[in-house]
Formats: C-alpha cells, structure tokens, sequence
C-alpha cells in the first residue's frame, strides 16, 4: 500500500493515508500556526477593542482601523506569495510552488473582500458615503477583480500543468501591474479633485501597538489558513492522480 | 593597421545584426499572414467595428447626451467603444489559430517566441487601428465635438498599443479555456485599467485643444506603460506558447 | 459620533467570514478524507488479487 499511496508520481513528497491530518507541506505542520493563531486572535481583539485609546474626532468606530489594515496586508502578502510562487514554479517546476499559489491567491481574495467590507464600514460613519473612488479603494478593488479572474481562469483550464502555468503567467502580470494601476489612479486624481481627504491619523503609541497586535495575528492567521489550504490542495491532487493510475491499473 | 580595423568592424556588425535582422524578417512574414487570413476572413475589423458603432448609437440613446455634457464624456465613451470592440477582436486571434492547427506550425518554424509575440501584437494592433480609424471619424460626425485633432493619433495609437501588448498574451491564455469569450474580458479589463486612464485623460485634453505641453506628460505615461507590459509580454509568451505544439 | 453599531457589525462581519472559510476548509478535508478512504479500499481490493 505504501508503494502506491508512498510516493506519488506528481508530488513527489512521501505521504500516506494515516498521516493525512497532521499532514506536512513546504509551511511546516498546519497546527502550529493555528494555534499560534488562535491565540493570537483574543489578544488582538482585546489591544483594539480595549487597549488602544478611543480615537478623539471618530469615536470608538475608529477601532475597525485594527482589523481593517492587517486584512489589507494580509491580502498584500498573499497576492506576493502568490506572484513569487509564480515565478518560482515557472522557473524551477515543481508543483507544490503551484499549489502555493493558488492556495495564497484564494485566501488573498477571502482578505481582500475582508478589507472591502471593513473599509466600507469604517468610511459610512467617517465619511458618510460607503464608497469613495480614492487611488487605494480602486487599487483594493482592482485586486479583488483580478484575482478573481486568477481563480475564475483555473477553474477554466483542464489539464493541470497548462493550469499551473498559465495562471503563473497570470499571477505575474497582475502583481506588476497593482503599481500601475495605483499610480495611474493616483495621477488621474490630481486632476479631478478627491471629495474625501482619508485625514491624516495620528497614531499615538498605544494605537500603533494595537495595530502591529492585529498585523501579527492576522499573519499568523493567514499563515495558518495557507498551510491548512495547500496541504488540502496537495491531497487533492495526489488522490486525483492516484484515482486514475487505480482506474489504469484496474484496466490492465 | 588601419586596414584591419577596417576589415573587422563590418564583421562584427555583422555577426551582431543577422540574427536579429533574420527574426525580423520572420516576425514581419507573421505579421503578413495575419493580415493576408484578415484580409481573406475580416473577422477582427468587421465584428469590433459595427459592434464600436453599436455601442456609440446606444451610449448616444441611453445617456441622451447634449453638446455639453459630451465634451466632458465623449472621451471616455469612446474608449469604452473602442475597449470592449477591441476585446471582442482580439479573443478571436489565437482561437482561430487553435481551431485551424496552424499555431503549431507556426512554433515548429524556428522562430523566436519573442518574435512570435511582437508579430501577434504587432497585427492586432493594425486591426484594432483600423477600426478606430474608422470609428473616429464618425464618433465626431455623430456626436458632433471636434476630435479630428492630428494629436489623437498618438493618443490612439500609445492607448491601442497598451491594449493589445496585455491582451495578446491574454487571448493566448484563455484559447483552450472552456469559456474564453467571457473570460478575457473579465481578465483584460481590469489589467488594462491604467491604459484606458490614460488614454480617456489624453483624449479629453486634445478635445479641450490645450496646448501639447499638457498632453505630453500622459503621452509619456502612456508610452512608459505601454513598454512594461510589452516587455512582460515578451518575457512571458514562452510560457503559454510551451507545450502547444498540437 | 460612536457609532458602535458599525464597529459591532465589523467584528461580527470580520469573525464570520473567517470562521465560515474555516468552515469550508473543514468540508473540503472531510470529502478528501472519504475519498482517501475509498482509494485505500480499492488499492486492498486490487492488491487481495
């Protein structure tokens, strides 16, 4: 049994069914990093919601910063992840840089929608509108699109090596251009003039610290939820390649 | 001494430019028999023209536009024509290509991938500039507003460039997808964001007749993005073109 | 100008969409995990004979 299920073909990692839930991937053990999650979560909801001082002109509504910004790095690092593990995967190959990819873009578009939501809410009450067209708001929502698409054009191609590569060739391209599109939005708002001003935030001590609070639990969180994804992605594809070398066998 | 010196620069230059004089000639010989199986077919030109002027008459019926409130929208109508017209072109360049099998001859001639790329961009480019050519002047006809300004043409042309340099190497990516026709815009739309701010800002400067000082910076614009995502272009079109031999 | 009703439906918006990919990564493992069960049965059967 371990002849089969031992090395696959494709993976090339040694894996067996009893070892599936503690599954190991290129991250390290999924576990670890969700529990380091785990607790770091409580800890970051109490830094925003008690720690940090209420914010003098905003109120307490303020305190959606601390969760809103660390969901907007989270989506950054994972469209990085996702455009370094493109690269990587049409250089040297190997799978698991795919399944790193598309592991990363899936949970980068699950942040981004976070970062949408939040930042609607926090802009309603401070702004008065749910939506404004600023330079980072078109950039978030560029992001959302085109990773989106990222998923959509996987989903629309076969066979699995054409799959990975031309979404590494996706995945690139989308990463150089979020520069792009941010600077051409911000120089075309130069012309037209911003109705809203994000309002320059000063953070006090006490504030910043709740903010890196968020941003390392949310890291943890996304490095939990990426490890947990991949490995999944990993069983995936090996049960699917053993299904069918089974179906030959069977045949034979 | 002076003979030797003589005898070895043309040498050199020689060695230098062959190649690359040789993978322009077949990049131009591509560029050829796009327009010749254009010529024979007018698939590209005819479907995204009378679609661009299709979306002009409904934009003109659905917005009811007056004098003044077309110089502040023309600009971007336009482009909007001319955006989704040239989606609808340009998906059709590698399908056909799939469909007929000629892509694998094309790849089994020993030609740069590079040079595939360019000559692929280099046609769409000659299709979409026909039909915008063509649109032009009857958008200003239509509409009514002066844009029949020398200076568009750069406009067009720097805008048209950054359109197809993304949107080659995407309709070759969606070619053997299950549901390419609604995937490339969905892919190349929002990718060639900066492109069409660019272009939609340009145009409504020329429409407005400011001096070409002030058009001059998104004219650069333009042509800085135009040269990154041909550079990525050439970059990455050997990857999608891999293995596609069939 | 508080607004605690939005800060609320940040947290609770936030937590839910967390807990419900966690939730989707759970289903996706469980049907792999019958699926490896089924795989392991027809590699017994192929190799009883």
């Amino acid at each position: 049994m371990r002849e089969y299920l031992g090395v696959s073909p494709r993976l090339g990692t040694p894996m067996a069914t009893h070892e599936f839930p503690r599954l190991r991937h290129g991250l390290g053990t999924p576990r670890t990093f969700a529990w380091a999650a785990l607790l770091a979560m409580p800890v970051a909801m109490y830094f925003a919601l008690a720690f940090a001082p209420r914010e003098a002109t905003m109120g307490n509504v303020q305190r959606i910063f601390y969760i809103h910004v660390p969901a907007a790095w989270v989506a950054f690092l994972a469209f990085f992840v996702t455009f370094v593990a493109s690269g990587v995967y049409l250089y040297r190959r190997q799978e698991r840089w795919d399944i790193l990819a598309v592991s990363s873009a899936e949970i980068g578009v699950l942040f981004t929608s976070l970062a949408l939501v939040l930042g609607s809410l926090w802009a309603k009450p401070v702004w008065g509108a749910w939506w404004t067209w600023d330079p980072r708001l078109i950039t978030t929502l560029f992001l959302w699109m085109v990773y989106v698409g990222y998923l959509m054009l996987r989903s629309a191609i076969e066979d699995p090596t054409q799959q990975a590569r031309f979404a590494a060739v996706f995945g690139i391209v989308a990463f150089v251009d979020v520069p792009i599109v941010y600077f051409s939005i911000r120089w075309w708002r130069t012309i037209h003039p911003v109705v809203f001003t994000g309002g320059g935030l000063n953070l006090d001590t006490r504030m910043l610290v709740a903010l890196l609070v968020g941003l390392a639990a949310m890291t943890f969180l996304y490095l939990a939820l990426l490890s947990l994804r991949s490995a999944i992605e990993a069983v995936q594809r090996r049960n699917a390649v053993l299904l069918q070398e089974l179906e030959e066998r069977e045949e034979a | 001494m002076k003979s030797l010196s003589v005898d070895i620069a043309p040498i050199s230059t020689a060695t230098t430019r062959r190649p690359r004089n040789a993978s322009l000639g077949k990049a131009w010989a591509l560029v050829l028999k796009d327009v010749r199986v254009e010529m024979r077919r007018r698939e590209a030109v005819a479907n995204s023209f009378v679609f661009a002027l299709i979306a002009l008459v409904i934009f003109n019926i659905a917005l009811d536009l007056e004098r003044q409130r077309l110089e502040a929208l023309g600009p971007g109508l336009l482009w909007v024509a001319f955006v989704f017209a040239g989606v609808l072109g340009l998906g059709r360049t590698f399908v056909g290509e799939k469909d007929r099998g000629s892509l694998g001859g094309i790849l089994v001639a020993p030609v740069d991938r590079g040079a595939v790329y360019a000559a692929r961009v280099v046609s769409s480019l000659l299709f979409l500039l026909v039909m915008e050519m063509a649109i032009l002047p009857l958008f200003a006809l239509l509409f009514n507003i002066p844009l029949l300004h020398p200076l568009i043409l750069p406009v067009v042309l720097l805008g048209t460039l950054g359109f197809c340099a993304v949107g080659t190497l995407f309709s070759a990516l969606v070619a053997s997808a299950r549901t390419r026709e609604a995937l490339l815009p969905v892919l190349l739309l929002p990718v060639v964001l900066p492109v069409v701010v660019g272009s939609v800002e340009a145009t409504a400067l020329v429409l407005q007749e400011k001096p070409v000082g002030e058009l001059l910076p998104w004219l650069g614009l333009l042509a800085a993005f135009d040269a990154i995502f041909l550079a990525v272009g050439v970059l990455l079109f050997e990857f999608v073109l891999e293995g596609s031999d069939a | 100008m508080d607004n605690l009703w939005y800060l609320t439906a940040a947290f609770s918006i936030a937590w839910i969409i967390i807990l419900g990919y966690v939730l989707v990564l759970a289903r996706r493992q469980a049907r792999l995990q019958e699926s490896t069960h089924y795989l392991e049965g027809l590699i017994q059967e192929q190799e009883g004979r």
